[in-house]
C-alpha cells in the first residue's frame, strides 16, 4: 500500500480554492435575504499556503514539518524578541505599541516568530507561549513542545476564506477541503508515522545500521538523548546514568511505536551508544541469520496494535491545530476579539443608548462570543477526535496488513526451508535498491557502474574505517554499521553457499527440503528447518572460538572412525564419516551411506529395511528382525542358523548399538534369509563376530549389570515367590514308563514323589527331560521335581549338576555322577557309563568359570564367562599388565571428551532412556572408560582361565582349543584398542 | 501482468527490505505456476487491502471535514446574525435619536 495519503493527494471538494496569501477583510456571508453582506470589520487573515496534494508515492523527504529555530534575525525581530523576553506577552497590541508598527505589521511579525519557533501557536484565551530563553539561542533548540514532537500535521478541511483586498467585494465563503497532510509511513519496523520534514534515509535503515535495543532492524541508529547541557552534568556517573535512562526511554518509545523526535538526527554519540549499537547490531545479525527476527517484532506490533500510544493521538490533534493556523483557518482569536472590541467600542461610544441598553447589548455580545467560541471549540475537538480515530484505524489496519504479509512470508520461508535462499536474494535486492538510489540521484558524477558497484562497496568500506566521523565514538558507530552489514551479508552468504554445496543449487535445496518433509514428516521437518540455522550458528561460534583459542579438539558432532573396528570385507564399502549433527545433513549422510551400501555388488540393502536405530530395552535380534517383516518363526529359525540364538541365552545389542547398528535381513532368491549387521556410522557391513568385537552385541548373561527383559523379570519373580505347586491336569504325574510318580494332596498341591528304582537324582533328571520334551518344561510338575532335586543336591549332590539343571533346560543327556568331588581347579572330563568322554560344558577355575555351548554334532559352538562384576583390584591388575593405571585411563577418556566425565545431566549417554538417532548420542567418557576397562579385564580373566585349563590338563580338549581361539581374538582386539588409545603396541608384561 | 504488478509493488510499497527479500525468495523458489499464482494472489490481495484502507481513510476524512465545515458555517451564520442584530440595535437607536433631533429641530 502507499503510505497514508499526503495532503496534496487529498481530494478537494468542488469549488475549492487555495487560500490566497493576502491580508484583507474577512468575508461575510450573504445575509438571509441574499443581500450583499455589509462590509465587515477589518480582519487580518493569516497568510495561507496552497493546499498540498496527497500523492501515492512516498516521498518523505519532501514533506514540510517542524523546523528548528531560525536564528537569522532583523533588528525589528530582535527588538520584538527582547520585548517578549522581558516578560511581556506576545500580543498584537503590545508589539505594535512597543515597536511602533501597525497591527498588520505586528501580525506579520508574530507569524514570523511563530514560524521561526520563537513563540508557540495562538490558543484561545491564552497568551502565546514563548519558546526561547535567550536570543539568539546558543544551540538549536526545538521550537517548543509542540514542534519538538514532530507529527503529521493533518490539515482538516478548512474553509478557505478568500480574503481579497479591501477593494474587492467579499466573496462567498465556500467550504474548501484542503487535503490533510498525512505523511507516509516509514517502511521500517515498527511502523510509525515519521515527522514531516524528517529526512528519512533513502537506504533502508533496518539492514544498514545497528538499531535500537530490543528492536533489531527497526530504524536508524538512535542517538544519545543526553542533552547538550548534560555533558556538563555533575559527574561521570550522572552522565552514564542519563545515557542509559535516555536509551531506555528511546527503547520504550520505539517499542510503543511513538514517533521519534527530530533531534535524533543531531546526536553526538557516546561510548554507551557505541556499545549499545554494537550489541544490538550483533543481535540483529543473529536474528536475521536464524530467521527469528519476528520474535522481536511481534511484541512490538502487538503493543502498538492493542495499546496505541495516546501521545500519538495528542500529537495528531496538535498537528491539526498547527496546520489550521498555517493554512489560515478561522477562529483566529484575535479576529474575534477585534470584532468584539469594535462592537463594544461602538456600544460604549453610542450617545443614543441608555445605560441599561448598553449593558444589555454588551451582555448579549459577550454571550454570543462565548457561545460561538465554545461551540466552535467543541466542533473542532469533535472533528479532531474523529479524524484521529480514523487515522488510528487506518494505521492499525495498515500495520496489521503489512505485518500479516510479512509474517506469512516469513513462516512460509521457514517452513519450506528456503530461508537460506534469502542470502542469495539479499544481494539482488541490495543491487536493486542501489540502482534505485543511483537513478534517483539528480546528479551522477560518475558512470553508472561506478555508482552502482564501486561506491556501494566503498560506502561500507568507508564506514568500516570510521565513516569520516570526527569523534571516536562516531567512528565506532559507523564501524558498527558497516560491520553489521558485512556480517549479515557474510552470514547469509555462508548459509546459502553451504546449503548450495550440500544440496546443489536452489532446485537442489527445494528438493532436499521436500525430501526432508517426506522423510521426517511435517512437524519434524519444520522443527529441523527452524533449528538448522541455530545449530549452524553454534558450529560457527565453536569454530571461531577454536580458531581464537587455538584448540584443536574435534568440533562437536565430528566423529572419527574407530580404527580398531573391523572393516567390512565387502568391496566398495568404504568408511564414510558423518561430520555434522544437524538433522538434515544427517539425513543426507545417511542417504549417502545407503547409496554406498547399495553399490555393493552382491548384497542388496533395500532402503526400507534400514532401521532408524531405535532399540528398546533388552531387545534381541528376533524382535528387530520381526520389525523388518520377518515372521517370528522365520526370524527365530534364521537367528538360530546365524548363531544368534541358543538355548539358555541369545545375542543382544549393547548400548553402543543404539543409533548406530542396523540389523538387516536379506532374503535370497531361493528363500533363505541372511542376517547381517550394518554399522551406519562407518557404513560397513559386519559379521556377527565383528559386531561382537566392536562392542555392538553381547551374549546374554555375560555383561555385568545386564538389564533383564520383561519376560525374564516376570519369570524371575515367578520363581522367587513361594507359590504352591498345584497339579496341572494336562501334565501326567506318572513318568518314565510309569515308574516315576508325583503325588498331591486333596487340594492338588504336590507333596511327594517316587523316583522309582535307580539313582534319585538321575531319575529326576530323566523325568525332567521327559517333561521338557513333551513341552511341559515350565509346568508345576517340572518345578516340583526340580525343587526336590535341589533339596537332594544340597544334601550331597555335585554342585555342577545343580547348575546345569533348570526347568526347561533341554540338554540333559548326561548321567550325573553321584560322587562328590572337592572343588579344585582341576577337573576331569565327565564320562558316561560307557567311558566315552563327554563334553566339558563348563570349567571352573580360580580365576573364573567358563561355559561351553555345543551344536547338534557335539562340536563346541560357543564359550563364555558367565556374568560377573569385576573388582577394582582386578581391573587395576589387568591394566597394570599394559603399564597403565585406572587414573591414567580415566584421565585419557575425560580429556578425549572435552573434560567432561558424563554427558551433562549426570546420566550416561548410553542409557536406554535416550534414544533418538538424530542426535547421534555417543558414549561419554564414563562409558568409554567402563567399556575399555571391562574388555581389558575380561582378556586378563580369559587368559587366566585358559592357563588354568592348561594346568588342569585340558589342552587336548576341543573346549580348550575353542577357548584359546576366543582368547586370541580378544587379545587381538584389546591390542588394537591399546594401540589406538594409548599408542601401546606391545604388552610390557 | 502479474510480474509487472509485482515489480511495482516492490518499487512503490513501503515494505522493508526483509519483506521484499522474502517475497523474492518465495517467488524464485517455486517452479510450479500454480503456487506462483497463489503467491501473487495473496500478495495482490494484500495490496488491494492496503489501497482499500487508504481509500476508506480519505473518504472518512473528507466526510468528517465536510460535516465540520457545514456545522461551522451554520454556527457562523447563527452568530453573525446575533452580532448583526446588536449592530442593528445600535443603528436603530442612532436612527431614533436622529429622528428625535430632526423632530425637535422642526
Amino acid at each position: 500500500m502507499s503510505p497514508l495519503p499526503r495532503p496534496e493527494d487529498m481530494p478537494k471538494p468542488p469549488g475549492a480554492e487555495p487560500a490566497k496569501k493576502k491580508f484583507g477583510r474577512m468575508a461575510m456571508p450573504p445575509g438571509p435575504d441574499g443581500a450583499s453582506p455589509k462590509p465587515a470589520p477589518e480582519v487580518v487573515a493569516p497568510p495561507t499556503a496552497p493546499a498540498p496534494e496527497v500523492s501515492p508515492a512516498p516521498t518523505p523527504a519532501s514533506d514540510a514539518g517542524p523546523v528548528a529555530v531560525d536564528t537569522s534575525s532583523t533588528p525589528e525581530l530582535d527588538q520584538a524578541v527582547a520585548f517578549l523576553l522581558a516578560g511581556n506577552n506576545a500580543t498584537l497590541k503590545g508589539l505594535s505599541k512597543e515597536l511602533g508598527i501597525s497591527p498588520t505589521e505586528a501580525k506579520l511579525l508574530l507569524e514570523d516568530m511563530e514560524t521561526r519557533g520563537i513563540i508557540g501557536p495562538a490558543k484561545p484565551g491564552k497568551a502565546r507561549e514563548i519558546l526561547v530563553t535567550e536570543w539568539p539561542p546558543k544551540v538549536a533548540t526545538p521550537a517548543g513542545p509542540d514542534t519538538s514532537a514532530p507529527v503529521p500535521p493533518v490539515a482538516p478541511a478548512i474553509p478557505t476564506l478568500s480574503t481579497p483586498t479591501r477593494s474587492t467585494p467579499p466573496p462567498v465563503i465556500s467550504p474548501v477541503t484542503p487535503p490533510p497532510v498525512i505523511p507516509p509511513v516509514t517502511p521500517s519496523i515498527p511502523p510509525v508515522i515519521p515527522p514531516l520534514g524528517t529526512p528519512t534515509r533513502t537506504t533502508p535503515a533496518p539492514d544498514t545500521g545497528a538499531p535500537a535495543p530490543g528492536s533489531p532492524d527497526t530504524g536508524p541508529t538512535t542517538p544519545d538523548t543526553t542533552a547538550p547541557d548534560a555533558g556538563g552534568a555533575t559527574g561521570k556517573w550522572e552522565s552514564i546514568k542519563s545515557t542509559f535512562i535516555g536509551a531506555y526511554e528511546r527503547f520504550a518509545s520505539k517499542f510503543k511505536g511513538e514517533v521519534q523526535p527530530d533531534q535524533e538526527k543531531s546526536y553526538e554519540g557516546t561510548i554507551g551508544d557505541l556499545a549499545k549499537n554494537a550489541a544490538t547490531g550483533f543481535l540483529s545479525v543473529v536474528a536475521s541469520y536464524t530467521g527469528v527476527k519476528i520474535v522481536a517484532d511481534l511484541p512490538q506490533w502487538l503493543y502498538q496494535k492493542y495499546f496505541t500510544n495516546p501521545a500519538e493521538r495528542q500529537r495528531i490533534k496538535e498537528a491539526f491545530a498547527l496546520k489550521e493556523t498555517e493554512l489560515g483557518d478561522t477562529t483566529d482569536p484575535s479576529a474575534i476579539d477585534q470584532k468584539k472590541a469594535r462592537l463594544e467600542e461602538a456600544i460604549n461610544a453610542s450617545k443614543f443608548l441608555t445605560t441599561e441598553k448598553k449593558a444589555e447589548l454588551l451582555t448579549r455580545l459577550q454571550d454570543t462570543v462565548e457561545t460561538y467560541e465554545k461551540e466552535d471549540k467543541a466542533k473542532r475537538a469533535e472533528r479532531d477526535e474523529k479524524i484521529a480515530k480514523l487515522l488510528d484505524e487506518a494505521i492499525q489496519t495498515r500495520v496489521k496488513n503489512t505485518q500479516v504479509l510479512k509474517e506469512a512470508l516469513n513462516s512460509a520461508l521457514m517452513v519450506t526451508g528456503l530461508s537460506a535462499m534469502r542470502g542469495v536474494a539479499y544481494g539482488a535486492v541490495s543491487v536493486y535498491e542501489r540502482h534505485k538510489e543511483v537513478m534517483a540521484s539528480p546528479e551522477r558524477s560518475a558512470s553508472y557502474f561506478k555508482e552502482m558497484v564501486v561506491k556501494g562497496f566503498t560506502e561500507t568500506a568507508h564506514n568500516l574505517i570510521g565513516g569520516g566521523a570526527d569523534t571516536w565514538t562516531g567512528k565506532g558507530l559507523n564501524f558498527v554499521k558497516g560491520a553489521t552489514n558485512v556480517m549479515r551479508v557474510a552470514g547469509f552468504t555462508e548459509l546459502a553457499i553451504s546449503e548450495y554445496l550440500e544440496e546443489g543449487g536452489p532446485s537442489g535445496m527445494i528438493e532436499a527440503s521436500l525430501k526432508a518433509f517426506e522423510q521426517k514428516g511435517v512437524i519434524s521437518a519444520v522443527g529441523g528447518n527452524i533449528s538448522a540455522p541455530w545449530e549452524r550458528l553454534g558450529e560457527l561460534m565453536t569454530g571461531a572460538k577454536d580458531l581464537v583459542t587455538g584448540d584443536s579438539a574435534p568440533s562437536p558432532g565430528t566423529t572419527t572412525p574407530d580404527a580398531g573396528a573391523p572393516v567390512a570385507t565387502t568391496p566398495d564399502a568404504g568408511a564414510v564419516t558423518a561430520n555434522t549433527t544437524s538433522p538434515d545433513t544427517a539425513i543426507a549422510g545417511g542417504a549417502t551411506a545407503v547409496a554406498m551400501a547399495e553399490t555393493v555388488p552382491h548384497i542388496e540393502y533395500p532402503e526400507a529395511l534400514v532401521e532408524t536405530g531405535t532399540v528398546q530395552k533388552g531387545d534381541g535380534i528376533i524382535k528387530i528382525l520381526e520389525r523388518q517383516g520377518i515372521s517370528s518363526t522365520s526370524a527365530l529359525e534364521t537367528a538360530r542358523e546365524a548363531g544368534l540364538v541358543r538355548a539358555g541365552g541369545d545375542t543382544r545389542l549393547t548400548t553402543e548399538a543404539i543409533g548406530r547398528l542396523s540389523i538387516l535381513a536379506n532374503t535370497s532368491p531361493d528363500g533363505d534369509v541372511t542376517i547381517t549387521f550394518f554399522d551406519t556410522e562407518t557404513d560397513t557391513v559386519l559379521t556377527i563376530d565383528q559386531a561382537r568385537e566392536a562392542g555392538f552385541t553381547y551374549e546374554s548373561g555375560t555383561v555385568p549389570g545386564e538389564i533383564a527383559t520383561d519376560a525374564e523379570a516376570v519369570g524371575h519373580t515367578a520363581e522367587t515367590t513361594e507359590l504352591p505347586l498345584i497339579d496341572s491336569p494336562e501334565v501326567p504325574n506318572d513318568l518314565l514308563d510309569n515308574t516315576f510318580h508325583l503325588y498331591t494332596d486333596t487340594d492338588g498341591n504336590f507333596n511327594g514323589l517316587d523316583h522309582g528304582p535307580g539313582d534319585a537324582l538321575a531319575r529326576m533328571v530323566q523325568a525332567l527331560k521327559e517333561l521338557e520334551l513333551a513341552g511341559h518344561g515350565e509346568s508345576a510338575e517340572a518345578k516340583f521335581i526340580y525343587k526336590q532335586f535341589l533339596i537332594l543336591a544340597d544334601q550331597g549332590a555335585l554342585p555342577e549338576q545343580v547348575d546345569n539343571l533348570s526347568p526347561g533346560f533341554v540338554e540333559l543327556d548326561t548321567v550325573v555322577p553321584t560322587q562328590t568331588g572337592e572343588a579344585s581347579s582341576s577337573q576331569e572330563l565327565p564320562q558316561d557309563a560307557s567311558g566315552e568322554t563327554q563334553p566339558l560344558r563348563r570349567f571352573k577355575g580360580e580365576s573364573g568359570k567358563v561355559r561351553f555351548k555345543y551344536d547338534e554334532d557335539g562340536g563346541v559352538r560357543d564359550a563364555f564367562i558367565p556374568a560377573y562384576t569385576p573388582k577394582p583390584a582386578d581391573v587395576e591388575s589387568a591394566l597394570a599388565e599394559w603399564d597403565l593405571t585406572r587414573d591414567e585411563v580415566e584421565a585419557h577418556f575425560m580429556q578425549k571428551n572435552g573434560g567432561r566425565w558424563t554427558s551433562g545431566d549426570g546420566t550416561s549417554q548410553t542409557d536406554y532412556a535416550t534414544s533418538p538417532r538424530d542426535g547421534f548420542a555417543g558414549a561419554d567418557a564414563k562409558d568409554q572408560y567402563r567399556e575399555f576397562s571391562r574388555v581389558v579385564e575380561k582378556l586378563d580373566r580369559q587368559e587366566a582361565t585358559l592357563y588354568e585349563m592348561e594346568e588342569a590338563g585340558l589342552t587336548n580338549t576341543p573346549e580348550y582349543a575353542y577357548w584359546k581361539k576366543e582368547t586370541a581374538e580378544l587379545a587381538k582386539y584389546v591390542g588394537t584398542k591399546m594401540k589406538k588409545e594409548f599408542q601401546i603396541t606391545e604388552r610390557p608384561i | 501482468m502479474s510480474w509487472s504488478r509485482f515489480a511495482k509493488i516492490l518499487q512503490t510499497r513501503p515494505l522493508d527490505r526483509e519483506t521484499k527479500l522474502m517475497l523474492i525468495d518465495l517467488i524464485a523458489g517455486t517452479d510450479d505456476p500454480k503456487i506462483e499464482e497463489e503467491i501473487f494472489t495473496f500478495l495482490f490481495a494484500w495490496e488491494e487491502a492496503e489501497a482499500q484502507t487508504q481509500k476508506q481513510l480519505l473518504e472518512g476524512i473528507k466526510k468528517i471535514t465536510t460535516e465540520y465545515q457545514e456545522a461551522k458555517t451554520q454556527l457562523g451564520q447563527t452568530h453573525q446574525k446575533t452580532a448583526l442584530s446588536i449592530a442593528d440595535d445600535i443603528h436603530r437607536q442612532k436612527r431614533i435619536e436622529d429622528l428625535k433631533a430632526s423632530i425637535e429641530s422642526l
